[in-house]
């Protein structure tokens, strides 16, 4: 059962490489495109050159597809003017970065953080009460948000150091549900339950200025994380979520990565609930719950685990759909229910198992075609 | 604090662990036998009172009934899940990352069966005034006849279990199962039998208790998530899938709580409790009375 | 020729209903009507939109040449969520002019929503300090916002010590001690409201012993309620908005052997509320009242018949009244100005709702529903306007002991304690 669990993963994984390696000798149409556009004045085409961006790309950790959906969403408010649809992906991006954060603990040490909202909370309030107690630019106080949810995250580390799976998971939960009954009763400092109102992060009511502040956000957490998973510490992390003992046989610290991984995860939760009380313009207790965890780990779940991407792309087309079935009303959260349970029972893999599945047919057949030629 | 109110503390502390008791046992059962971390068990406490609602107002019939009849329809609802759920993840992922995927799947069953009550039944409070009525004095305290009386369900339906498990033979092959599943399939037992079972009686559990108390807490389609919380408190504190140690664990959390409340303020008794929870998960990772932890649980 | 006839007669009926969608489109004034429609608050929801809903039913969905085109802007009782529904709102359907809401998180929130799309949203039921305050920091630019359903809590808290000082003086009640214990559903609107009437209580000369809040939802509560008892108070005050928990802190209340008079602010709210508390409620004093008046009964029958939900006044009467009071407010901008829009509609609120010349004396729950400069945002409160009568439940059955204007009968003590 266990030498199930362990090759599986694997193989996807080698699969994806596989899948990225052919993607930069076989050019695609966008691969052609981002690669001109990037390295300015190049012969595209040029096996060797394309080769090289890639390279370097990949050294930031973007693959062509990434870029180009990446600047296709930094240049998406320039073509609409539609405040609904820019705070859709405003909001898209926020849950999206945190199923990203999130993932990049149950996807790869395979620990379920069940208190990362309250962690968020953490560093949303943070952020809000160092602005407006000791008037702090909003900047620096998402900054401070980010350590002080690192600190906790330093802290679950910890804790959990000698627990695994379920019992890791409801440790997280117990302390994130002790975090959210400090912050309702600590009223003096946080305001419970009357919410605490946070300063704007701009002055202007426009919206375009709060997208490209989570546009850089997310696009830089993802670089981080997707960077972190691809070399020798995501192997350490893989290797301690298939199997401690054995990882710690050959040589793996452990305790150190399993730290480290929670320290970063929590502090980007930390630093995208600084951006989201100053986009708010309100706390309560509320953000801490759970039923927001529930939210970020449906997202990384239907995302797919182990990917980083699954979460940031399955927030873009849960939240939208689940939006336009308002009229259902309650109706409308059976559906997310019984979606959820679909994914889980046929699909466990999500959207990225799907997508390298795709990615696999299109090698398979260029590859076909290379060979006729 | 005066000795009387210790008294009257005593009391109600062990009246509130009652129902945690009865709430975690199921939750504990269908985690040892299933492997699944129900997070949805506080939805058949819903489903527990709703039955209960509708056995009285439309059955006119005796109160004790009433609560029988919740169960019967929390085992049968849950009987129906077990195999319309969990069956198919059974038998697609073959045991592979089963603790995550069925987790969510009760997260999603929770989702579903909250919003479908909202959806077909509304949200508003169905209650009724009282079971049984009157209250008793015990010391000097005056407390309802309802919740001792519902206290006394609890506990006779902890008993009657407990010889359920120990005494006949299904309840010994659901043991089995628990201690493993493998084992118990080589002797001959039918393993997906014992698992629509297992959850049918952990559903039914959950459901008596919202049944019970549905004079105290009317039905209304979120009322779960409270006592959902609460048995898992309980569960982890004794250790997993320890089903006498939920005995213990769900009287400690009741006075827990309930001095800390009676202390400090309602706020903090989750504080309190979940700080202790915490400590001793540190310091002995498998709870209070955990014993051999399951390889599955741990991945 | 045949088929060119019939292209053209095409081409022309396709003109012709393209032109007249779009003259009708033309005459739509389209309102959202904001509540917690799903969520841990639905049932708030559910009779908003009922009485929403017949306020707009009676005047058949039109306002002069204008359609109404009535949306439900879901909050979902989430701050983030309800913004996100409302720009939907405004972008999709077009919403013209909002209209109510709950929490008052929701009402910051969504001041800045109605501010940035210059909605005007007329009567959110956010009540708390937070409102008051994000709106005194910005009048200007939070003047869409225009103007609130409840006034701030300590507004109303007042009364109630009102009456129990007026008892105390006619000689009705010698309380054993001047002690008063504080406690609540821990919301905003449970600490707004305890502080409010604690500060009320102080002022008469009373001590402030113990501020006791719970989890909102909380239904055991014998150990908050054991140690109110032993703090020996001789009153206890507070409010909670979830009828499970409130009507189980007053049948434990009896049953813990407290001896204090209950003031349980908005125990009434929900219809099956005596359903749940029974005789235990004897001698409680609340501030909301059962309908008012033969006409306002009625219309809670029908609520009833038509939805399936007793209706309680302070969510669905309190939405009826708004609703029509809004009617109003856009019927007289219609009348004014031959149009209706939002500018039309901010403008009519800043200038004449403001300024007290626009109000509203037809509705259920109270007699005059106005605001003024002084109070912006908060409506006026007092005799003749905004108030709530304090009564004292006997058998489910409210009667009015204060103000003296309105009284039905004396406040009365119960033996326990009279000294």
């Amino acid at each position: 059962m266990n030498n199930n669990t362990t090759n599986n993963p694997k193989e996807k994984r080698d699969n994806e490489n596989r899948v990225r390696e052919s993607g930069s000798a076989n050019k695609t149409v966008a691969n052609d495109t981002v690669s001109t556009g990037k390295a300015g004045g190049t012969i595209a085409g040029s096996a060797g050159k394309t080769g090289g961006i890639n390279e370097l790309l990949g050294k930031i950790g973007l693959g062509p597809l990434s870029l180009l959906a990446f600047v296709l969403l930094g240049l998406a408010p320039l073509f609409i003017d539609d405040r609904f649809i820019i705070h859709l992906m405003i909001s898209g991006m926020i849950f999206g970065t945190l199923a990203m954060g999130f993932d990049f603990t149950v996807g790869y040490i395979n620990i379920v953080n069940f208190g990362y909202a309250a962690i968020m909370g953490v560093g949303a309030y943070s952020s809000a009460l160092t602005v407006s107690r000791l008037g702090m630019s909003p900047w620096l106080g998402m900054a401070i948000g980010g350590v002080m949810a690192a600190i906790m995250g330093f802290l679950i580390g910890v804790v959990t150091l000698r627990l695994r799976g379920l019992f890791a998971a409801v440790m997280a939960w117990f302390v994130g549900l002790t975090l959210l009954a400090m912050t309702a009763n600590l009223v003096d400092l946080t305001r419970g339950w009357l919410g605490l109102r946070v300063r704007p992060l701009f002055a202007t009511p426009d919206r375009i200025p709060y997208f490209y502040t989570i546009f850089v956000i997310t696009v830089v957490s993802y670089i981080i994380l997707y960077r972190l998973t691809q070399g020798k510490m995501g192997m350490a992390f893989k290797a301690i979520g298939q199997n401690q003992e054995a990882a710690h046989s050959v040589g793996v610290n452990s305790t150190k990565y399993k730290i480290i991984n929670f320290t970063i995860s929590c502090a980007l939760a930390g630093v995208v609930g600084g951006f989201y009380g100053h986009f708010v313009g309100i706390l309560t207790p509320d953000v801490m719950h759970t039923r927001e965890t529930v939210e970020v780990l449906a997202l990384a779940y239907i995302g797919g685990r182990g990917s980083i991407w699954g979460g940031l792309l399955a927030a873009f087309i849960i939240i939208p759909i689940f939006e336009y079935l308002r009229p259902l009303m309650a109706m409308r959260f059976v559906i997310y229910g019984l979606l959820l349970m679909l994914v889980m029972i046929l699909y466990p893999g999500g959207l990225s198992q799907f997508f390298a599945f795709i990615k696999a047919q299109i090698f398979n057949r260029s590859s076909k075609v290379e060979e006729r030629a | 604090m005066p000795i009387e109110a210790l008294f009257d503390l005593l009391i109600i502390g062990l009246v509130r662990g009652g129902m945690y008791v009865l709430m975690a046992m199921g939750l504990t059962l269908i985690l040892g036998v299933i492997n699944v971390p129900n997070f949805a068990h506080g939805e058949f406490y819903m489903l527990g009172a709703y039955f209960a609602y509708f056995a009285s107002v439309f059955l006119r019939i005796p109160s004790i009934l009433v609560i029988a009849v919740a169960a019967l329809g929390g085992f049968i609802s849950g009987m129906i899940i077990e195999k319309a759920v969990f069956y198919p993840l059974r038998r697609r992922s073959e045991g592979k990352n089963w603790l995550l995927n069925s987790f969510l799947l009760t997260v999603g069953l929770s989702i579903t069966l909250q919003n479908l009550a909202l959806w077909l039944i509304g949200s508003d409070y169905r209650g009724i005034t009282s079971y049984w009525g009157g209250s008793l004095s015990i010391g000097g305290l005056m407390i309802s006849q309802d919740r001792v009386i519902g206290f006394i369900i609890a506990m006779v339906s902890v008993l009657i279990f407990w010889l359920f498990l120990t005494r006949t033979k299904t309840g010994n092959s659901i043991r089995a199962v628990s201690e493993n599943a493998r084992g118990a399939k080589l002797v001959g037992i039918d393993l997906n039998r014992i698992y629509t079972l297992t959850f049918g009686l952990g559903a039914m559990m959950a459901s008596i208790a919202g049944a019970t108390l549905l004079s105290i807490n009317p039905a209304y389609p979120t009322m779960g998530l409270r006592p959902l919380f609460r048995s898992w408190f309980v569960v982890i504190l004794v250790g997993l899938g320890n089903v006498g140690g939920t005995i213990i664990g769900g009287f400690i959390v009741g006075l827990l709580e309930t001095a800390s409340y009676y202390g400090l303020g309602s706020g903090w008794q989750d504080v309190v409790s979940l700080t202790v929870i915490i400590f001793i998960l540190i310091f002995k990772p498998s709870g209070l009375f955990g014993k051999a932890v399951k390889g599955i649980w741990e991945q | 020729m045949s088929w060119k006839k019939s292209t053209f007669i095409v081409a022309l009926s396709f003109v012709l209903v393209l032109g007249l969608t779009v003259s009708a489109a033309a005459d739509v004034l389209t309102v959202g009507a904001v509540g917690p429609y799903t969520g841990p608050a639905a049932r708030t929801g559910q009779e908003f939109q009922g009485a929403v809903e017949m306020a707009f039913e009676e005047i058949d969905f039109q306002i002069g040449d204008y359609e109404i085109n009535l949306i439900w802007v879901d909050s979902e009782s989430d701050p983030e969520r309800a913004v996100r529904a409302y720009e939907d709102a405004v972008m999709r359907d077009g919403m013209d002019v909002g209209i109510l809401n709950w929490h008052s998180s929701v009402a910051v929130a969504l001041m800045d929503a109605a501010a940035r799309n210059q909605i005007p949203h007329f009567f959110g039921f956010g009540a708390t300090e937070v409102v008051i305050e994000t709106f005194e920091e910005d009048p200007e630019y939070y003047s869409y916002w225009m103007g609130k359903t409840w006034p701030i809590p300590e507004k109303l808290s007042g009364a109630y010590v009102e009456a129990i000082q007026g008892a105390i003086e006619e000689g009705l009640w010698e309380p054993r001690n001047k002690r008063v214990g504080i406690y609540g559903e821990d919301t905003d609107w449970g600490r707004s409201f305890g502080a409010g009437i604690a500060g009320d209580f102080e002022e008469a000369g009373w001590e402030v012993v113990t501020h006791e809040y719970y989890e909102m939802g909380e239904t055991d509560l014998y150990p908050l309620l054991a140690s109110l008892r032993d703090a020996d108070v001789s009153v206890v005050a507070g409010t909670d908005t979830s009828p499970p928990s409130f009507s189980a802190f007053v049948t434990q209340a009896r049953e813990v052997g407290l001896e204090s008079l209950i003031i349980a602010d908005g125990l009434g709210w929900v219809g099956e509320w005596y359903e749940m508390t029974g005789e235990a409620s004897n001698y409680v004093l609340d501030q909301i009242p059962e309908w008012p008046s033969e006409e306002a009964r009625e219309w809670a029958a029908d609520f009833e018949d038509k939805y399936g939900i007793t209706p309680s006044t302070s969510a669905a009467g309190q939405a009826y009244d708004q609703a029509r009071f809004f009617i109003h407010i856009a019927e007289t901008a219609y009348d004014l100005h031959g149009e209706l829009n939002s500018e039309v509609l901010h403008s009519v609120g800043q200038n004449l709702l403001w300024e007290g010349e626009l109000y509203f004396d037809d509705g259920l729950i109270h007699e005059r529903y106005m605001y003024t400069p002084e109070t912006i945002p908060d409506p006026v409160v007092g005799e003749g306007y905004f108030i709530f009568p304090v009564l004292q439940y006997f058998d489910g059955v409210g009667q009015i002991v204060w103000p003296d204007s309105m009284k039905q009968a004396e406040l009365e003590i119960p033996d326990y304690l009279q000294e």
